[in-house]
């Protein structure tokens, strides 16, 4: 019998299953008629692929050789991911098991108006 | 571009395997790998991929001179003129602006301090190109005869940005040679997976935990920090410092693991650059484990040069005080991380010098104490300013007439209680032991399992991280930033 570890477990298998995952990643993130331009649920236009003019391209504070050209693409890919709301919902159902969500604060807490010591007279 | 983006996942990185596989012979295999290393490192820095280029360019040429006349007095001229171009540069770059600040603190000149911007990965890519002139100088290596070869090392987009600092000789022969095993292949998907679910799932959540609690750490609105800092419970401190503690080592090692991986898919053996820090019997233990690329080089080409411990006490003392306070220094341009890698300095000295019964502590003893150190240690590295530094360490000890706790603080450790135990977990071989255990297991049901867990939890990973990235627009690396 075979040693467990020098089983393969099927080592061929598993990068093709992996790989496949990947390239339908891929696939998927390129299909740019699927990819929505505004989010319903929260209410706002999605990012916009950046444009650049051609006048730009070659001027020293250009956003292209500053590099935020590039982050706006990241930025765009991003935010308009085909699909978007499935992700955010596996996201959520994580982040359900973070820990004990009794009670959840968003925001920050700022203490109200002091009660005041006196009775208000009407004076 | 970093590993964390969608870009990278869902593009880049399937389209630079898919053209990998496609081309036949190694010229064309390290092609496809510069191309896409040149388009990587462009993405975050269009402009400084020139200095990337020129750099390597004059040290290829300069590691030439070295070679030809290696044995002699001008094969230490041209090692000579490689480390004042590479330092010279990094120097420019990383320490300008903090030199002319500090200069017109003391002085008043100059009147205006210019405003440099540190080019990605500048430390990590000299560190690899000032070892690769070492030990061509060292004749431990012959200089590369071609160029892209020697660019392809430098520019590698696996470790350029981020480490682990490579050394030429150990990735020399794999350049001209690599076959990719099954074994490799398998061992690099698991490395990349759990690396990028230990960035996204874990290091980015305690990221967004330690800016909650600790605020930016950045000196801008000063004053408004400083009075929050004062004012917050020592339980939110205590959970935001642990939370950096536990980001810091999370988010870099994942950075090393992908790294890691991504290089056994395509052949290259890189070596580990982190072994469980957080489990360490004491300091001098913790840099044996943490960042090894980095703390080898200082050992290899700066401590064992000066004389390592062979020169007597004094001169030892010495050595280690300048290796310290380079680590420091390498770590960013800021009085913090001049003092951080001093402190570590003291700790050192202390364990070799004065007290070297601390290395021999009781296993729970010794492990608190380093616990201790680091975690302080990470306080100082966080904070710019030393005044908010100190804001925390008392306020951790309710020593700033702030409370203990609060509705707010003890809501977000109950809201946060299983993901700190997993962060915390994640620090550990647990989870690499137990895997161990089932594949290890003969039995058909751990046969199963094993196989199972084998195909399934690198896509589960995958698919993970990418819904955790989706919306989630730009978030670099830690290291990124020295």
């Amino acid at each position: 019998m075979k040693h467990a570890k020098e089983l393969k477990r099927g080592a061929k298998g598993k990068s093709v299953f992996f790989f496949t995952t990947l390239v339908l990643l891929m696939v998927l993130s390129l299909l740019i008629p699927l990819r929505p331009t505004e989010s319903l649920a929260e209410k706002r236009k999605l990012a916009e692929f950046p444009e650049i003019s051609a006048s730009q391209l070659f001027s020293s504070d250009s956003d292209l050789l500053s590099g935020v050209y590039f982050d706006d693409i990241d930025a765009w890919f991003s935010d308009t991911f085909p699909f978007r709301d499935v992700f955010f919902q596996v996201n959520d159902l994580v982040r359900k098991g973070y820990g004990l969500k009794g009670t959840e604060i968003h925001g920050s807490i700022t203490p109200a108006n002091d009660i005041p010591d006196t009775f208000f007279t009407g004076e | 571009m970093v590993f964390s983006s969608l870009v990278f996942l869902c593009v880049f990185f399937p389209l630079q395997m898919l053209l990998y596989s496609l081309v036949r012979s190694i010229e064309a295999k390290n092609t496809v790998l510069i191309l896409f290393s040149l388009v990587f490192y462009a993405w975050g820095e269009p402009f400084y991929v020139l200095l990337l280029l020129g750099m390597t360019f004059a040290d290829w040429l300069i590691s030439q001179g070295i070679y030809r006349y290696r044995g002699t007095g001008k094969s230490k001229a041209f090692l000579v003129l490689g480390c004042i171009v590479d330092l010279g540069l990094l120097s420019f770059f990383k320490y300008g602006t903090f030199f002319c600040t500090n200069l017109q603190r003391f002085t008043g000149f100059p009147a205006v301090i210019p405003q440099i911007a540190l080019p990605i990965g500048i430390s990590f890519y000299t560190f690899q190109l000032l070892s690769y002139l070492v030990d061509v100088y060292r004749q431990q290596v012959p200089a590369q005869k071609q160029f892209r070869r020697l660019f392809l090392y430098v520019s590698l987009f696996h470790q350029c940005i981020a480490g682990p600092i490579v050394r030429y000789q150990d990735v020399s022969e794999e350049i001209l040679s690599r076959k990719v095993e099954e074994s490799d292949l398998r061992t690099g998907i698991n490395r990349f997976a759990s690396g990028l679910a230990k960035k996204v799932l874990l290091a980015n959540v305690c990221g967004k935990l330690v800016s909650l609690t600790l605020l930016d750490g950045l000196t801008e609105n000063r004053g408004v920090n400083l009075a929050a800092l004062e004012k917050t419970p020592a339980l939110l401190l205590w959970l935001g410092a642990i939370c950096y503690m536990l980001q810091i080592y999370l988010d870099f090692s994942a950075y090393s693991d992908m790294a890691i991986g991504m290089g056994l898919m395509v052949g290259f053996h890189y070596k580990e650059n982190f072994d469980y820090p957080y489990l360490s019997q004491s300091i001098t233990d913790f840099w044996r484990r943490w960042h090894m690329s980095l703390s080898s080089f200082f050992r290899d080409y700066v401590y064992i040069p000066l004389g390592g411990n062979r020169k007597g006490t004094l001169r030892t003392v010495l050595n280690l005080f300048i290796v310290w306070l380079l680590t420091g220094m390498w770590h960013g341009a800021g009085w913090n991380f001049i003092l951080w890698g001093l402190y570590y300095f003291f700790f050192l000295f202390l364990e070799k010098f004065l007290i070297p019964g601390l290395q021999k502590l009781p296993r729970v003893f010794a492990h608190l104490y380093t616990l201790a150190v680091v975690f302080f240690g990470w306080i100082l590295f966080y904070f710019e300013d030393f005044t908010q530094a100190l804001i925390v360490v008392k306020g951790l000890f309710c020593l700033n007439g702030n409370s203990f706790t609060s509705f707010e603080s003890v809501n977000m450790v109950l809201n946060y209680c299983f993901f700190l135990l997993v962060a915390i977990l994640a620090c550990t071989p647990l989870a690499r032991l137990l895997y161990h255990r089932i594949c290890s297991s003969t039995q058909k049901g751990a046969v199963v399992l094993g196989t199972a867990m084998e195909w399934i939890l690198p896509v589960l990973a995958l698919v993970l991280s990418v819904s955790f990235l989706v919306g989630d627009a730009y978030d670099p690396f830690l290291y990124l930033q020295f």
